[in-house]
């Protein structure tokens, strides 16, 4: 078992502008009977999200990463639905694909590999039982929005598209007896 | 009172992610013997307290599923398995030692809050200059992770509700004592 740092660092950077975002979907989300249904999920969301804020505005932003990508997973359990036995075989495929792409990769992609690695450990129980609904259904959450997240996170932050509907007035003043 | 015992196991996961910065196929066997301790642990010293019950059975299955990861190669489920079994674990442990807080109250509170504060502190000027270059990032995640939560549990804890009832208690008492409660873990 090769577990050694690939060549290739991750950039981290302040997710900031992907936290507010995700937060906003968030509270846009939080309307009953969802709100009712899923209150734990929507607690464990939220929890992350704000983890992760405090993290990002510690400058621990490997820490940071790492809850927005289970704040991320917590979004995307929300609204998934079942998967019938053709979506789960997809599912291991798509699986098994995404871990031969990362272990081919130079870069450290150790928190997406983290992330397969649950799902693997979802739709694969070391006792033969099968996967439940909701383990499925995690896999492919992990494999349709974690990962992307997990990419986006790599390029450089996009400035947010929304104002944020606040002005401030500066007012310079030259003292004269300085 | 929770939340200063979470500090403190929240050290001990810190402390076990710093020898495991550079994982290795030796560090997975580190891993398994962990898992190995906590189990023996578990089984020679079982989780009696009536109110931490609950915990034990989630505790089995955490390092059941670290236990798995790890056989399976899953280097890095198998640590974020353990660490959630360590943190179960040496919480409920924590919350069992009431003997010292039972018999002077609300003074052993402090003593405990202020060393644990104090080592904090240490811990987070050391997380921030400490060199990952040599680590998976995910092994630095896992630590900052831990460690962004145990500042604010740890701040949490010197004015949650139970210590301002302590706090309140300790005017009209000299041996005021809480009650602990444990809170079921968010979904999978």
């Amino acid at each position: 078992m090769k577990l050694e740092r690939k060549p290739v660092a991750f950039q981290l950077r302040s997710l900031l502008p992907e936290l507010r975002t995700l937060q906003q979907k968030t509270n846009a989300a939080f309307q009953p009977p969802k709100s009712i249904d899923l209150h734990s999920r929507f607690i464990a969301l939220n929890s992350q999200i704000k983890l992760a804020e405090e993290l990002d505005a510690s400058r621990f932003y490997a820490g940071a990463l790492y809850a927005y990508l289970e704040a991320a997973r917590h979004y995307g359990m929300l609204d998934a639905p079942a998967l019938d036995a053709a979506a789960q075989a997809k599912v291991k495929n798509d699986l098994a694909a995404a871990t031969i792409r990362i272990g081919a990769s130079s870069s450290d992609d150790s928190i997406a590999q983290l992330f397969l690695e649950r799902a693997a450990s979802y739709t694969t129980h070391p006792d033969g039982s099968p996967p439940s609904a909701d383990e499925w259904r995690g896999a492919r959450v992990i494999l349709d929005q974690v990962l992307p997240s997990y990419y986006a996170a790599q390029k450089p932050a996009t400035p947010s598209a929304m104002p944020s509907g606040k002005t401030i007035d500066i007012t310079l003043v030259r003292w004269p007896y300085t | 009172m929770r939340q200063i015992r979470k500090t403190s196991l929240i050290l001990a996961i810190l402390g076990l992610l710093a020898t495991l910065s550079s994982p290795t196929v030796a560090q997975n066997s580190q891993v398994k013997a962990e898992i190995t301790r906590l189990q023996k642990s578990l089984k020679e010293n079982p989780i009696s307290d009536p109110d931490l019950k609950s915990l034990a059975s989630m505790i089995t299955d955490a390092l059941k599923a670290a236990e798995d990861a790890a056989n399976g190669g899953q280097l890095y489920l198998s640590l974020e398995r353990l660490g959630q079994a360590e943190d179960l674990l040496q919480g409920a442990r924590s919350a069992a030692d009431k003997a010292e807080v039972d018999k002077t109250g609300l003074a052993a509170f402090e003593e405990r809050w202020g060393k644990a504060s104090l080592r904090l502190a240490a811990l987070d000027k050391d997380a921030h200059a400490r060199e990952w270059k040599d680590s998976p990032l995910t092994i630095r995640a896992l630590a900052e992770a831990a460690q962004g939560r145990a500042i604010p549990c740890s701040k949490a804890a010197e004015d949650s509700p139970p210590q301002r009832a302590q706090k309140m208690a300790s005017s009209m008492s000299d041996k005021p004592k809480g009650r602990l409660t444990f809170q079921s873990s968010a979904p999978r």
